[in-house]
């Protein structure tokens, strides 16, 4: 029996182009799994980003809060040992409360990084579960902290 | 040639994100620390009880 070179040749290059075809396919397939979990992080990146920028302006914030809470524990505690009122007593607690009203001041920061165009670009950027989430939590501090500007809604 | 540069500029992308994201847990994690510590200073301060003698 006598094989026709011409059908050989053709079918070593058919099994060539279907080896290389398969390599192809191979490493496409790769390259499409490295994409998503590359995307995935990405978008799990900007999702860390975008709540440790909104942190980073709650928690000084707060910082301060607590500090002022504090001076005012702290002069209170004197008054009680003490038993004395002083105007100057009066003065310092006058200005401490003065301070702890920044209350208001982190509500006015957070309406306006809650508006900002940045703090948007990037919650429309993460995926929606996480931005409601994102949303949900700075309501509630939101809410929280307006409880706190006005102690008898509480 | 071009899908070996492709997958080397994604491994390089990836290894970017991983670093991004190491440097972002980092700083969640000291952020958290500070908001912890004012929960906590804010608790301790609220759990202060002025009974005693000494009340005005």
């Amino acid at each position: 029996m006598e094989f026709p070179v011409e059908q050989v040749i053709i079918g070593i290059f058919a099994l060539f182009g279907a080896a290389v075809t398969g390599i192809f396919s191979v490493y496409n397939t790769k390259i499409s799994k490295k994409v998503s979990q590359v995307e995935k992080k990405t978008n799990g990146n900007q999702t860390l980003t975008a709540g440790n920028d909104i942190l980073d302006q709650i928690v000084p914030a707060l910082e301060r809060k607590d500090e002022a809470l504090d001076k005012i524990a702290e002069i209170l505690d004197n008054i009680l040992r003490a038993q004395t009122l002083t105007s100057q007593q009066l003065r310092s607690i006058q200005l401490i409360l003065e301070n702890r009203c920044q209350a208001l001041d982190v509500v006015k920061a957070l309406q306006s990084l809650m508006e900002s165009r940045h703090v948007h670009d990037q919650l429309e950027k993460i995926d929606e579960p996480a931005h409601e989430d994102v949303k949900e939590i700075l309501d509630e501090i939101v809410e929280k902290l307006e409880c706190d500007k006005n102690p008898n809604e509480r | 040639m071009k899908i070996l540069k492709a997958l080397r500029r994604l491994d390089e992308l990836a290894m970017l994100e991983a670093e991004k994201e190491r440097r972002e847990l980092e700083r969640r994690e000291a952020l958290m620390l500070r908001l912890n510590k004012s929960r906590y200073n804010n608790l301790k301060l609220f759990s202060l009880k002025p009974k005693g003698d000494n009340v005005c």
